[in-house]
């Protein structure tokens, strides 16, 4: 096996040599949104292979054999979509015979709309994002992350932007980035630090950093200049106080009118903005540098100092510095983040704790795909794709575990469990069609609803508002009881096959509808809304369960017990929280849960594709293909092709059952 | 390690048919592995059998829960209230604490130096510091490895509600590892096999995934590999074991269930103690909302009368059902909260001094051990450390403290990290 490899790997390095004579420098500059040409493209692949390679030389390792189509085809589907590739897609790919087919599908899917997902999945566990913020709709901040990928946002002007924003966060989704840490400054700064330039400083919050150089002064000097972003709104906090005082058992103010006031305001008091207000060191400051409550004057932990211009915030210089290619960390982070990603561990270990004197395994390509982040001009899409295209990630899974806290030798892929999102989105791919495009339904939130309204309104005046509110919403629930009464008369009247009065009471029910709309008329809902709300009705996905859509179109975090928490899904309470450990009820899940089911459902894909080939031999290709992303080998037909010939649908449903139930579904080879 | 692995290869050699008529009968299950963990010597101590561990999520202020202070800019708006055992007080909000005080030892001394959530949680859980190199096993873990399971058809460790990232098994083997319910109650979900679906389906099915896998498990030897065949196991074991209906609370008279408190915490406790019934080992009930940066005093007071209700109500739902006397009950958080009220009336993390309580198995109630200043700022008696805490719970349950565990790097552990445990808690 080792010298086949060897052979086809002299081979693949000729044809690189050969592609690359021409020569232009890696680090020509890719404008971003447009792929590099192939002949760039394979030289900075190639350099990444060949730095890696060296090192195995040096340490006299055999790399795997690259692999073949279907281990590609599953593999970068669920690393660049999140999800394994339909039967459809499968068999595009497989039984093309175009000689550029990887290349062409890695650009095919950078582009796709299931990216989307992919990388909003990630974001949301590295920033912690969830759908209800204690005080705030979280919806637009993920709708925010979502289009920031959807348009490929340069990295760096997607970290300032969230740096940066201000505003409420119906207006500026990034403003979320403040409101998830409402009330934490310092807190905040220190999740900054982590994610963006992989320091950890939380220790130094309250003495020197214990291992590493920095102290309680620096950290207090760095958080400094955000200190005096607030997430509260000064001007809608006094209107806040006017409408409790005057609504304070008040006669004229019924209690219910008083919470529907104070319901109406609260959004309102949380937007991100700047103020003067300065940092002070804590009361127990115990060094001799400075005094305790002693004012702050901001300055860096590292790198060149901060620059801020005249009519900016002292966060635009901030975030200026933090984002810049000059920062020794920026680049550096993100690239070793997304190589761990591609490749299954980072260069540098663990990624957000570079501490004094980090090392990574290999120091040289770390240095270059430093420089390669910056010369894509952040454009990570790009990034992605000179990684997807090496053979490094291209070789097959290295059969030995690696050791946390070792070096990776980086010969073939780590084996990795496919992640909570991975798994749910891979499974619900099997039934629902066209699933990347299929919206998750949007809960009203009442609290967003004719907020923007208030803004500027008097307390009395919001006081008048609840007063109306209060009656319309009576009015709604008077109109909802009705519905359901009128729903069991409808009932009752189809079983005594009442003609006349079923159609009585169906014309009631539609005028009630017809009020119904005219007092909730005026819900705020986006365009982007009302779109969903119309796919939502798409006949493919009529009979379908509507919580069958991306995991990036549910709840964040999914509620305690939801298929993707049991199978790790991130909390939401710390950075990159998610994890891929084995328990049983994930198990029990796997083997008795409702998926099953849904697999055999009328709508489903599966049953589409494979439930209703004739030929047992061409449906045993079709369930292999649609669940494990390739076909039986000769073996695998020889045992269960008589089954399926003989039991024909109780088999098929046993084989598609074993197939989900088989480690070679959960690991990614 | 090697023998554990032989005889894992043994299991898949098997007929697997058989396997699972045996597993139906309640004997054979996960035997082979328990032989070899399950059994330890027992060390000294030892009043214990079984250990409910309460993790108070986000850091429990200790200055309005369990340590109240008489200096009003320390204690802001909330009350001391006296006890059952005279001398006693906790915060007004422990009402039922405080009634059954005579059950409970309060430690007023805890200290740590880990002010992050995270690294807090992972300390206190494990009694290590968080490393990158090497994920150390949580004390119900340990107490699985060194002790085994009490009930063979069940898993040894469960943890109720808890956070995506408890530390779990850490290096151990996966049947170590707690089995997770998310809400309590909903319970343990698709423990049954759907309709149509009989056992003999089941076993057939299983064993044509066997065969399928066979090549992938031979090539990829690995840890998460392993832990994956270990979980098909556990849960066909459950599944055959019928003894299920311990995950359902709905199997509780209502009153008993709104004696806990509706909420997830309180039917958590509840839940906890059915499955101390069927004698799982170590089951754990979180409970998240303590950190209060802001609005200290209102969300304190709403977390802790859940608290207080829950722990009131199982102490006595324990001691009446005499499960009390050998079933520790543990209290726990990563640290107390800050003396200084700061400018959102809240109070942030403070790890140098604050609170946890134990009861039960062998623990002498009605007692206070060490004392922080009248401030709260710093421990002034008897310091208590996370590894110290951690050893007590090992000291009680009678886990062998000096057994050195090797990791699969080959790097020695023990349980609780060296900690000394706190013999004045023991009655």
């Amino acid at each position: 096996m080792k010298s086949k490899t060897s052979a086809r790997l002299f081979l693949f390095s000729f044809l690189l040599a050969f592609g690359t004579t021409v020569g232009e420098p890696a680090s020509s500059k890719a404008r971003p949104d447009s792929a590099a040409p192939d002949r760039v493209l394979a030289e900075q692949a190639g350099q990444i292979d060949a730095l890696i390679e060296a090192e195995l030389q040096e340490r006299r390792i055999a790399p795997a054999s690259l692999t073949e189509d279907s281990v590609f085809l599953r593999r970068i589907y669920l690393d660049a979509v999140g999800r394994i590739p339909t039967l459809e897609e499968a068999r595009t790919f497989l039984d093309s015979a175009a000689a550029d087919k990887r290349r062409r599908l890695i650009d095919e899917l950078l582009s796709s709309e299931g990216r989307v997902s992919r990388e909003y999945d990630y974001w949301a566990d590295l920033l912690r994002i969830k759908t209800r913020m204690p005080n705030v709709p979280g919806r637009p901040y993920q709708e925010w992350i979502k289009s920031a990928v959807r348009e490929n946002l340069p990295y760096d002007q997607f970290v300032r932007e969230l740096i940066t924003a201000e505003g409420y966060i119906w207006d500026n989704g990034a403003a979320g980035y403040y409101l998830r840490d409402a009330g934490m400054p310092l807190d905040h700064m220190a999740n900054t630090f982590q994610t963006f330039l992989g320091t950890q400083l939380v220790c130094a919050q309250c003495h020197d950093h214990p291992t590493d150089d920095f102290t309680q002064m620096d950290y207090y000097r760095q958080a400094a200049y955000v200190f005096g972003v607030k997430t509260s709104d000064r001007r809608m906090g006094q209107i806040y106080r006017q409408v409790n005082n005057r609504t304070k058992d008040s006669e004229a103010v019924a209690p219910e009118v008083r919470q529907m006031a104070r319901r109406l305001i609260r959004p309102l008091r949380n937007r991100v903005n700047d103020t003067q207000q300065k940092l002070k060191l804590p009361d127990d400051y115990q060094y001799a540098d400075a005094r305790p409550k002693s004012v702050v004057e901001p300055g860096v932990i590292f790198g060149k100092a901060i620059e801020v211009e005249q009519g900016e915030n002292l966060r635009d210089g901030y975030a200026r510095w933090l984002t810049s290619a000059d920062n020794p960390r920026f680049a550096r982070v993100i690239a070793n983040r997304l190589w761990k990603r591609a490749m299954g561990v980072g260069l540098i270990e663990p990624v957000d704790d570079l501490s004094d004197g980090y090392e990574a395994s290999h120091p040289e390509l770390m240095d270059y795909l430093t420089q390669l982040v910056i010369d894509l001009d952040f454009d990570l899409r790009a990034y992605m794709r000179v990684l997807y295209h090496t053979e490094t990630y291209q070789r097959n899974v290295w059969p030995e575990e690696w050791e946390e806290g070792t070096a990776y030798h980086f010969a073939g892929r780590r084996l990795q469990r496919l992640s909570a999102e991975q798994l749910w989105d891979s499974l619900a791919g099997l039934i629902v069609p066209d699933l990347d495009r299929r919206p998750g339904a949007v809960a009203r939130d009442r609290r967003l609803e004719g907020a923007q309204e208030l803004i500027g309104m008097s307390a009395d005046q919001i006081i008048e508002r609840a007063r109306n509110q209060m009656a319309s919403e009576k009015l709604r629930r008077q109109q909802s009881q009705q519905r359901l009464r009128l729903n069991r008369l409808i009932k009752q009247a189809r079983a005594n096959q009442d003609k006349e009065e079923l159609s009585r009471l169906q014309k009631r029910l539609r005028e009630l509808a017809d009020d119904g709309a005219n007092t909730v008329g005026r819900t705020a809902r986006s365009d982007r809304d009302k779109t969903r709300n119309t796919q939502r009705k798409d006949s493919r996905w009529k009979d379908i369960p509507a919580g069958l859509v991306r995991a990036s179109e549910l709840t964040s975090p999914a509620p305690p017990g939801h298929f993707l928490r049991q199978f790790g899904q991130s909390d939401r309470e710390t950075i990159e929280n998610a994890n891929d450990e084995a328990n049983v009820p994930q198990i029990l899940t796997l083997l008795n849960g409702p998926i099953h089911n849904y697999m055999w459902g009328a709508k489903s894909l599966l049953r589409a594709n494979v439930g209703t080939v004739e030929d047992p031999e061409r449906q045993l290709e079709s369930a292999f293909l649609t669940v494990l992303t390739r076909r039986p080998t000769a073996e695998e037909s020889e045992w269960l092709l008589p089954m399926l010939r003989r039991h024909r649908e109780s088999a098929l449903k046993d084989i598609v059952w074993t197939l989900v139930n088989t480690k070679q579904f959960i690991f990614v080879q | 390690m090697e023998t554990y692995l032989s005889r894992m290869d043994e299991i898949s050699r098997r007929d697997f048919a058989g396997y699972l008529a045996k597993s139906f009968l309640g004997v054979g299950v996960g035997l082979p592995v328990l032989s070899s963990l399950g059994n330890a010597p027992v060390g000294t101590g030892g009043t214990a059998q079984r250990v409910i561990y309460l993790y108070m999520s986000g850091g429990m202020s200790h200055l309005d829960t369990l340590d109240p202070k008489d200096r009003s800019e320390v204690r802001g708006p909330v009350e001391a209230i006296g006890t059952s055992v005279p001398g006693i007080r906790v915060s007004e909000h422990m009402e039922r604490l405080a009634r059954n005080m005579h059950r409970v030892a309060l430690i007023r001394s805890m200290t740590s130096n880990q002010g992050a959530h995270e690294r807090g949680r992972y300390f206190m859980r494990t009694g290590y510091t968080q490393r990158g190199t090497i994920r150390h096993p949580s004390t119900g873990a340990w107490a699985v490895r060194l002790a085994g399971k009490l009930n063979h058809s069940f898993p040894g460790y469960v943890t109720i509600g808890g956070d995506s990232r408890h530390p779990g098994a850490g290096f151990l083997e996966a049947s170590c590892a707690p089995l997770p319910i998310g809400n309590p109650a909903s319970g343990l979900q698709n423990g049954q096999l759907p309709s149509g679906v009989s056992e003999e389906k089941l076993q057939l099915r299983m064993s044509l995934a066997r065969r399928l896998d066979d090549a992938f498990r031979s090539r990829y030897d690995q840890r998460q590999v392993r832990a994956y065949t270990d979980a098909y196991r556990d849960a066909i074991a459950l599944i055959s074991g019928r003894d299920l209906l311990a995950f359902d609370i709905g199997q509780e008279p209502e009153t008993m269930r709104e004696a806990y408190g509706d909420n997830p915490f309180g039917q958590g406790c509840l839940l906890a103690r059915r499955l101390i019934e069927k004698n799982v080992r170590y089951v754990e009930v979180s409970s998240g909302g303590w950190d209060t940066h802001q609005n200290n005093f209102e969300r304190v007071r709403g977390r802790a009368i859940e608290l207080d209700r829950a722990l009131g109500a199982l102490l006595l739902d324990l001691a009446q059902r005499g499960l009390l006397q050998d079933t520790l009950v543990v209290l726990a958080t990563e640290f107390g909260r800050t003396p200084k009220i700061n400018q959102n009336n809240g109070r942030d993390h403070y790890p140098q001094a604050f609170s946890c309580l134990m009861a039960g198995g062998g623990i002498a109630g009605g007692r206070v051990y060490g004392a922080t200043d009248p401030s709260g700022t710093s421990v002034v008696e008897d310091a208590v450390t996370i590894p110290d805490f951690n050893a007590t719970i090992a000291h009680v349950l009678g886990l062998p403290q000096e057994k050195i565990v090797m990791s699969d790097s080959g790097r020695p552990f023990t349980v609780a990290h060296k900690g000394q445990p706190v013999l004045g808690l023991i009655g």
